[in-house]
């Protein structure tokens, strides 16, 4: 119950939630996002053997060399063995040496695939318009449920900022895995977005209870009633929480390296949502109350039932 | 009560279905005999049906494929500009294979001192006529009828035809180029066929029969850019009665014919493709119609195998996983939820046959199973289920003593509009992603966007039902 109370603390789970930005910005900020060969450019060795080479032992052995390699593909009796960024071919040559000396003919390349352009703008477009079509939802949800519109533009405000905060915890973790020379590619993307999604089915959801909590709880200030919410329906959150661990990452645990160690990021950032849900909710909604009193011309917001 | 019988009855039967067509094919040995479980095919239903089966493309992720390596020449382009004109080619053949609809591949340009070559990388059993086609350079030609030539064939005056003999006979070379087309798409249509009497003006040929006056599956419709409209206008004007239909050509080898069946549409052609009537090869020659030709040549180096990109248990592992997953959550629900957990457990198992049959279904329309479309299902797979769990803490209030009709009514009217607007919440995330995304988010939103669709069949269809069957009581 003590862990409880300490959840249920918007002050201190406020301050962890700054620090948790804080760290993270910084990782992205001196480590920066290292993509893979997918979105950015390579270099790739290929040779050619007629006896079976075990490739992950190679991968290993290279990888004490050129800690950048990504990965090593096997097409019929070609190697491949590619590496993120550019790489100089004698460097690649002797570390392959060094790993196999039986190789053959080694040929180094400049590698670049083709949806490097596009899929950060890409990546934004969607982010925005995703984020748009949720608030949307929001407030469409909350309408009529006796909240005033600075309170509907609060929450729907804070779930903004939450998935935002979330989003940038989870690009956090990318830069974390790119000291450890795990580079974003399209699977790490698609296990983002996957998680993104999770992280905005917990908010439907918990907008949606707390729809069902206003029916038969008053309102009077929005911030004390949310809190009375969390509290009361911790089991729930729980619940759900518990059941997306074992539903989404049981399969990609199975499925092992490398994605593997995208879970304790998955792990983490749905943590973070849990705990911080509670101050960002309260922070906002107080700071908009403060600046809705304070601006003349929206003060009528606060007190105009939507 | 017959109402909620009838649409038990319902759900059943879809779900029948639904689970005969996902059925994967297994084989095993038991007691020295082998034996072989598949689920059911569209043949079994019609040995004549001219449609595909109920299986998914197969994709790198899961499946393996083939690597297909061309070597590019560039000896002709200056150092300083070699890497833009491989960037080039391969983005060229890049649009190509997108718009041949074979799900998913990879595309990669390598590049060394002496070498310059383009990756393609697919799952899908391209032939190796396309496999060549793919690279040639796409350079288009318009023949049409040279009235001149013809009236002087007539009259017997004309000078020797080059082409005599050929369906290029008595024919000229139209100014046009790849730049003026638009673009060029197929079509399926009842039009698309030759006329008899059209087939008997050309020579004898290997082109041209009689068969091909029977209607084909598939043609294209090529329309011509806005600069251009004053060619297309000329093009049209040498067929009035659709006897002189123009030719088609690609680096000089005829590919398609104006078909006979619709003259008079403004703006574009009909064309009646030459070659395998499959929809893989009239998409190839429609993006090649579409697009610039290649600037440099291209010619095919090697092909090999690709294993699966997690290994030969890629898809093994995930399958097994996602069913592991799915029966512990079942578990957590029914430790958390004890008696009301009935409800939610049948439906999730409804909910999984109905996207899994759904997905099958949308086989038919070359749906590839890749590692992002598992992924996507299960995110819709716990969507469902979140929705679910909110359902049953609405019930939760009202269960005490058991649930009489009127609650379980008051509880699904007020989550019916709920669950309408949280499905076109999903179906627009869906359809974004779709927009932007790359080929495996792409995936993702298909399984999700199949997941809205399936909660919004199957919602109305069954909750009600299934909470009369689980918690009705007649009393309280």
């Amino acid at each position: 119950m003590k862990i409880l109370n300490l959840i249920h603390n918007y002050k201190i789970t406020g301050v962890i939630a700054v620090l948790i930005l804080a760290v993270a910005v910084t990782l992205i900020y001196f480590q920066g996002l290292k993509f893979g060969t997918d979105f950015s450019k390579g270099t790739e060795a290929t040779f050619y053997s007629e006896t079976k080479i075990n490739t992950q032992d190679l991968e290993k052995k290279v990888k004490k060399d050129i800690p950048v390699l990504e990965k090593v593909n096997v097409a019929g009796n070609t190697y491949s063995v590619i590496f993120s960024g550019t790489v100089k071919a004698e460097d690649i040559t002797s570390a392959l040496q060094k790993a196999d000396q039986k190789l053959g003919e080694i040929t180094v390349f400049n590698y670049q695939a083709s949806q490097i352009a596009y899929v950060k703008v890409r990546m934004m477009y969607s982010a925005e318009l995703i984020a748009l079509a949720f608030v949307i939802f929001v407030i469409f949800s909350l309408r009529g449920k006796g909240l005033t519109y600075s309170d509907i533009i609060a929450l729907a405000l804070s779930d903004l900022l939450l998935l935002c905060f979330e989003l940038l915890i989870v690009f956090a973790g990318f830069a974390l895995l790119g000291v450890f020379h795990i580079f974003i590619n399209e699977m790490l993307i698609i296990l983002a977005v996957l998680l993104a999604f999770i992280l905005l089915i917990i908010k439907i959801f918990a907008t949606l209870r707390f729809q069902d909590f206003l029916s038969s709880h008053e309102v009077d200030q929005i911030a004390p009633v949310w809190k009375r919410f969390t509290v009361a329906d911790w089991p729930t959150t729980t619940f759900i929480v518990a059941f997306v661990f074992i539903l989404l990452i049981v399969p990609i645990t199975v499925l092992g390296a490398p994605i593997i160690y995208f879970i304790p990021v998955m792990l983490f950032t749905i943590l973070v949502a849990y705990i911080s849900e509670l101050s960002f909710k309260i922070l906002l909604t107080k700071g908009i109350d403060f600046l809705v009193e304070k601006i003349p011309l929206i003060s009528t917001l606060k007190n105009r039932k939507w | 009560m017959k109402k909620k019988y009838f649409q038990l009855f319902f759900i059943v039967v879809i779900s029948i279905f639904f689970i005969a067509i996902s059925i994967p094919h297994l084989q095993f040995s038991f007691g020295g005999k082998s034996y072989r479980i598949r689920g059911l095919r569209l043949s079994d239903l019609n040995k004549n049906t001219v449609l595909s089966d109920f299986s998914f493309n197969q994709s790198l992720s899961l499946h393996g494929g083939k690597q297909i390596v061309y070597d590019v020449d560039l000896t002709n382009v200056v150092e300083a500009e070699q890497n833009n004109s491989l960037q080039r080619v391969r983005n060229n053949i890049d649009a190509r294979l997108r718009r041949m609809e074979i799900g998913e591949y990879k595309i990669y340009s390598l590049q060394s001192a002496n070498k310059n070559q383009i990756v393609v990388e697919t799952a899908f059993p391209l032939s190796e006529e396309i496999i060549q086609k793919l690279v040639t350079k796409g350079e288009v030609g318009f023949w049409t009828i040279d009235f001149g030539a013809l009236s002087a064939a007539q009259q017997g005056t004309a000078q020797t035809d080059p082409y005599a003999g050929t369906i290029f006979q008595n024919r000229k070379q139209e100014d046009v180029t790849n730049q003026d087309l638009n673009i060029s798409i197929r079509v399926s249509d009842a039009k698309i066929f030759l006329s008899e009497n059209l087939v008997n003006i050309f020579p004898a040929n290997e082109l041209i029969t009689k068969a091909d006056t029977q209607p084909r599956n598939f043609g294209m419709r090529l329309f011509f850019t806005k600069d251009a409209n004053t060619k297309l206008q000329n093009i049209l004007s040498t067929n009035p009665s659709g006897y002189s239909p123009v030719i088609i050509t690609l680096d000089y080898e005829p590919v398609a014919i104006q078909a006979s069946g619709d003259l008079n549409a403004s703006g574009s052609i009909l064309l009646y493709p030459f070659g395998p009537n499959d929809k893989v090869n009239i998409n190839l020659l429609a993006a090649k119609l579409s697009l610039l030709s290649l600037d440099s040549t291209a010619t095919l180096s090697s092909v090999s195998n690709l294993a699966p990109w997690g290994g030969s248990h890629f898809y093994a592992d995930i399958v097994l996983g996602a069913v592991i997953a799915f029966v512990l959550a079942q578990l957590v629900w029914f430790l958390y939820f004890r008696k009301r957990a009935y409800f939610g457990i049948i439906m999730n198992i409804l909910f999984v046959i109905w996207i899994v049959g759904l997905l099958k279904v949308s086989a038919l329309l070359s749906a590839t199973l890749d590692w992002g479309l598992i992924v996507g299902v299960e995110a819709a797979i716990f969507l469902f289920a979140a929705y679910l769990a909110l359902i049953t803490f609405r019930i939760r209030t009202k269960s005490q003593g058991g649930l009489v009709k009127e609650e379980i009514e008051d509880v699904i009217n007020a989550s019916r509009n709920e669950v309408l607007y949280i499905c076109i919440l999903i179906l627009v995330i869906a359809y974004i992603l779709l927009q932007y995304g790359t080929f495996g988010v792409i995936q993702l939103a298909t399984g999700i966007g199949f997941g809205a669709i399936s909660a919004l069949l199957l919602f109305p269809l069954a909750a009600q039902s299934i909470l009369m069957l689980t918690l009705l009581r007649k009393t309280k």
